[in-house]
């Protein structure tokens, strides 16, 4: 296991592709044991062979659709009808915003260029400092794989063997809890900074802007229900859902031209490609983890420790949150959690709620140095430095962090709804 | 470094890809949304179309794979790259692109020998050799070969993996 994991750092570091590196690794780990190396390319090519994971680029291409029909201009004027008027109103736009954005695109970075690029202007022009407007966009991010649907989601129902209408369903509350914790940074920092608000209420104008995106807003629901009426699989409920935003963004709003179609499916399959080789690529490296029995020793590690469950899910967060400063969020998931799943199973806790405490963890890391993808999308489309960028975002990091914590030790948050929705 | 011969080679590879790509991504799409029509509209469920799908998939994945390769835009650690000046990367980057090549180059011959293995082998449903979704992975880790010998020649060893701007091709990888 130290060539394997030691050949997989080395030639990370050194900048190869992760996927690259894991079966590189793991293809000298079999070398070394006399192993044929026909074994690595079977099991790269059979890890990919799986109807489940066609969920990934259908879900990705709702979400591209639906972006390309200008529907994040639509959801930030139908949130800032709903919160505009209160102080530090347009900051809150984006937090609300992101909520119904989260709905139809999976990918934080879909969602936090979208509203990089509507809002950070706007704020700007309203007396926020841009380097603020960029903290609120990459938090409000954050939220694009917590509430469904989730392309994180997908991958790790398919690690972890539960059901992904289940996982999507949890998502829905922590998703609103950190929600919450990122609007309460906001109305501190308003109060504190005299943030304006962003003109009045008025109900005329919430049914306007509501009107223009409710077929926008309709797709989680039409995601969910499909989930729940048990009659179509994950993988096509994510073509619904695709065909729907193609119908939506070409025959209602007529904002979607035929010719970007080709477009639109090449960047998808090509993002598909890329975050999926590297879990064709786990496959041989979590077959040798499997065969030096890396689970069994984390049990056995974390268990000569403690075998209390908050105290293991407390060592997990912190050590997740750590490997997120460091990591990049697919592959921390993939190498993570076929390593984690027998040491939750002995402990009893629910995979279901530690999906959600991992993606958690996860998009958190997302928001810190070293490799915060998230704070290079809005830094290089904001244009701020990354020093003031930190600044402005630590508040929100502690936010997020709080709100880490309730996720984390009441269950029922993640697990009532599921139960509620009988799945 | 020019080799305009391996750059038009290149250049028609990566617009077959594109081409390939978009249109693969679409049959998929259009496939599953049929199979749901068929099944509970017209009570008449199309059996093949779960196989020709994954094979489809396939294919899609491992071209997306030498094109992700085209376009620099594979998932990599930054963190130590970004602090690099531009120059030391060059050292950095011989180790990457030479572990990447011989990777790619295993994944070739090793798939090819899968594939020739398979060739009698028939799918379950549409009865075909399993050798058309095997190949899938020789071809796109040899197109993949090609891109990082393009750019390793026109753009230097420093930019093969990498674009120069790190920062600016984070935003781009995943947008």
């Amino acid at each position: 296991m130290t060539l394997l994991l030691t050949t997989f750092a080395v030639l990370l570091l050194v900048g190869t592709p992760i996927a690259i590196a894991m079966i590189a690794a793991s293809g000298l780990v079999i070398w070394n044991e006399g192993i044929p190396l026909t074994v690595v390319a079977q099991r790269v090519f059979a890890g990919l062979q799986s109807f489940p994971l066609l969920a990934v680029p259908l879900f990705t291409l709702a979400g591209s659709l639906m972006n390309e029909s200008g529907i994040s201009e639509r959801l930030f004027a139908f949130t800032k009808a709903i919160v505009g008027h209160i102080r530090g109103g347009l900051a809150q736009t984006a937090v609300v915003g992101n909520v119904f954005l989260a709905g139809i695109s999976g990918s934080s970075v879909a969602d936090t260029a979208a509203t990089t690029r509507v809002l950070v202007p706007q704020l700007e022009r309203n007396g926020y400092s841009r380097e603020f407007g960029a903290a609120c966009a990459a938090a409000a991010g954050t939220l694009g794989p917590i509430i469904p649907p989730s392309i994180l989601m997908v991958l790790y129902a398919w690690q972890s063997n539960v059901s992904l209408g289940a996982l999507f369903v949890a998502g829905i509350v922590p998703g609103l809890v950190m929600a919450v914790a990122m609007s309460l940074v906001i109305v501190i920092l308003a109060r504190a900074r005299g943030y304006p608000t962003s003109g009045s209420f008025a109900w005329a104008a919430l049914w306007t802007a509501f009107r223009n995106a409710l077929w926008a807003l309709l797709m989680p629901v039409i995601i969910i229900v499909g989930f729940r009426l048990g009659a179509v699989t994950a993988t096509e409920i994510a073509g619904v859902a695709a065909f729907y935003a193609a119908f939506v963004g070409i025959f209602i709003y007529r904002t979607l031209k035929w010719s970007r179609l080709p477009a639109i499916l090449r960047t998808t399959a090509r993002e598909t490609a890329v975050i999926l080789m590297i879990a064709g690529a786990a496959a041989p490296f979590s077959w040798i983890l499997g065969i030096e029995q890396a689970p069994q020793l984390v049990v056995t590690a974390i268990q000569s420790v403690t075998s209390e469950p908050w105290v293991v899910l407390l060592i997990l967060n912190v050590a997740l949150l750590v490997a997120g400063m460091f990591m990049e969020t697919i592959a921390i998931m993939i190498i993570l959690v076929p390593i984690l799943v027998p040491l939750l199973t002995s402990l009893h806790i629910d995979l279901v709620h530690f999906g959600i405490i991992l993606l958690v963890n996860l998009v958190i890391g997302q928001l810190t140095p070293p490799v915060g993808v998230l704070l290079f999308v809005v830094m290089t489309i904001a244009k701020v430095s990354l020093g003031r960028l930190v600044r402005e975002m630590l508040p929100f990091i502690a936010g997020l962090v709080v709100a880490l914590a309730l996720i984390t030790y009441i269950p029922a948050m993640s697990l009532m709804l599921p139960k509620l929705l009988k799945f | 470094m020019r080799a305009p011969a391996l750059q038009r080679i290149d250049d028609a590879v990566t617009r077959a890809e594109d081409v390939f790509l978009w249109i693969s991504h679409g049959v998929i799409a259009t496939l599953i949304v049929a199979a749901v029509v068929f099944r509970y509209f017209l009570g008449s469920p199309l059996v093949w179309t779960e196989e020709f799908i994954v094979i489809a998939f396939s294919w899609m994945l491992f071209i997306g794979l030498a094109s992700g390769f085209r376009e620099r835009m594979h998932l990599r650690i930054d963190a130590l790259l970004i602090l690099l000046p531009i120059r030391a990367r060059f050292a950095l980057g011989l180790i990457a692109t030479t572990a990447t090549a011989i990777t790619l180059l295993g994944l070739v011959w090793f798939g090819m020998d899968q594939a020739i293995t398979l060739l009698e082998t028939q799918t379950p449903m549409m009865r075909i050799s399993a050798t058309w979704a095997v190949a899938s992975l020789p071809v796109g880790a040899a197109l993949s070969c090609l891109h990082i010998a393009r750019h390793a020649v026109v753009d230097g060893i420093g930019e093969t993996l990498w674009p120069p701007d790190l920062v600016a091709a984070s935003v781009d990888v995943e947008e």
